[in-house]
């Protein structure tokens, strides 16, 4: 067994990740920083948006993969989502947060939530996600990352059995995220990909059917 | 209680309060009982309950295990506990802090200056109390507010 999972249940670990360091420390996002951050508010999460000095928008996705529709399949993934991703014109995010979400995400409703992400956010905006690519397993439910700085989270684990992983390829997540291009990827010791991804401004996913709404490609979305 | 209110002292809220709380020189504490439906700015500013609206502090807004807030955050200084939840943003950059109090709550904001307006008239018994008053339960029956504050019905 490899990657989070093989570590032992109610662990917690610090885990560094580098491009999210980076984009702290490089800022390659244009403008202002504004963050749309895909889990809950938390202590630690709120001290580091603190430090630089952001506007950030919490969702927790938890409570789209909770609810009483959302059984597990065979696959291990979520059945469906409820995704509503707020759209404030006055303040597009240009770097999202993702962490781990994308794989406990049904394979066909990548593009939705890709389309959602594009609906909300500005020109040029960055998407930091980390994906099992050759962890085979991954923990049951989505880890709860806690950011101490430098890039380095501490990572609190589920203590679920683990489950197999999808393991996308960098060449299937950029299919299932239509609009987005891998800026820069990164193979992490736990066989996680640590992925910095770049909304190209162009969306080209035909409209996919989530329960509760309908996503479509949206126009690109000027500064 | 409901209305727009203003103080010249902290001030503790235990009890619901929809409307418009303006503190700007002082502290503003939302207590573990309170409630309160709509947006409000103080120097300092301590939720423990619910909160459904826009908050504002000119210099930390304390967000405590258990409270809830649907709104957004707007403070320099934001310290979180774990515990709390929050469905919003919080906007920590402090020129978009300055602006957005500029835009809420008028020039005197930002720079948290203390201003009252006309006298208070209440639609329901009010469940705002001064923090001496909690601190004491002897005198812990909810009073009306006039005596802390000075509000301007909505």
């Amino acid at each position: 067994m490899r990657g989070l999972a093989a570590i032992a249940p109610e662990q917690a670990c610090e885990t560094a990740l580098p491009l999210l360091g980076e984009l702290w420390s490089n800022k390659p996002y244009k403008g202002r920083l504004i963050v749309l951050d895909l889990a809950a508010a938390s202590r630690r999460r709120v001290e580091m948006f603190c430090a630089l000095r952001c506007r950030a928008t919490m969702l927790d996705f938890n409570e789209w993969i909770d609810g009483p529709d959302t059984a597990i399949t065979p696959g291990n993934q979520y059945g469906t989502l409820d995704i509503s991703i707020p759209c404030d014109p006055q303040h597009r995010p240009n770097v999202v947060l993702c962490w781990d979400f994308l794989n406990y995400i049904q394979r066909e409703q990548l593009p939705a939530l890709a389309a959602q992400i594009c609906r909300a956010g500005g020109e040029g905006m960055l998407f930091h996600a980390v994906i099992a690519y050759t962890a085979d397993t991954m923990p049951a439910r989505p880890c709860h990352f806690m950011p101490c700085g430098n890039g380095l989270v501490t990572v609190d684990l589920p203590t679920q059995e683990p489950v197999r992983s999808p393991r996308y390829s960098p060449a299937a997540l950029m299919k299932l995220l239509p609009g987005f291009e891998v800026h820069k990827a990164r193979l992490l010791k736990n066989g996680y990909q640590e992925y910095l991804l770049r909304w190209t401004g162009t969306t080209t996913a035909k409209p996919v059917m989530v329960r509760g709404f309908e996503a479509r490609p949206q126009p690109p979305v000027t500064a | 209680m409901k209305g727009d209110l203003s103080a010249d002292e902290d001030l503790l809220i235990e009890g619901n309060f929809t409307g418009a709380v303006i503190l700007k020189a002082h502290r503003l504490t939302i207590g573990a009982a309170g409630h309160i439906s709509g947006r409000a700015l103080a120097k300092t500013v301590t939720v423990k309950g619910a909160v459904e609206g826009d908050l504002f502090a000119t210099e930390l807004l304390e967000v405590r295990k258990g409270a809830k807030i649907k709104g957004n955050l707007f403070a320099a200084r934001i310290s979180f506990e774990d515990g709390a939840t929050l469905r919003g943003s919080v906007e920590m950059d402090p020129e978009a802090v300055q602006k957005a109090m500029r835009e809420q709550f008028g020039n005197s904001a930002a720079l948290g200056e203390d201003r009252t307006s006309s006298p208070i008239k209440e639609s329901q018994p009010a469940a705002v109390s001064s923090p001496p008053s909690a601190m004491n339960p002897s005198l812990n029956a909810p009073k009306p507010a006039a005596a802390a504050a000075v509000a301007k019905a909505s």
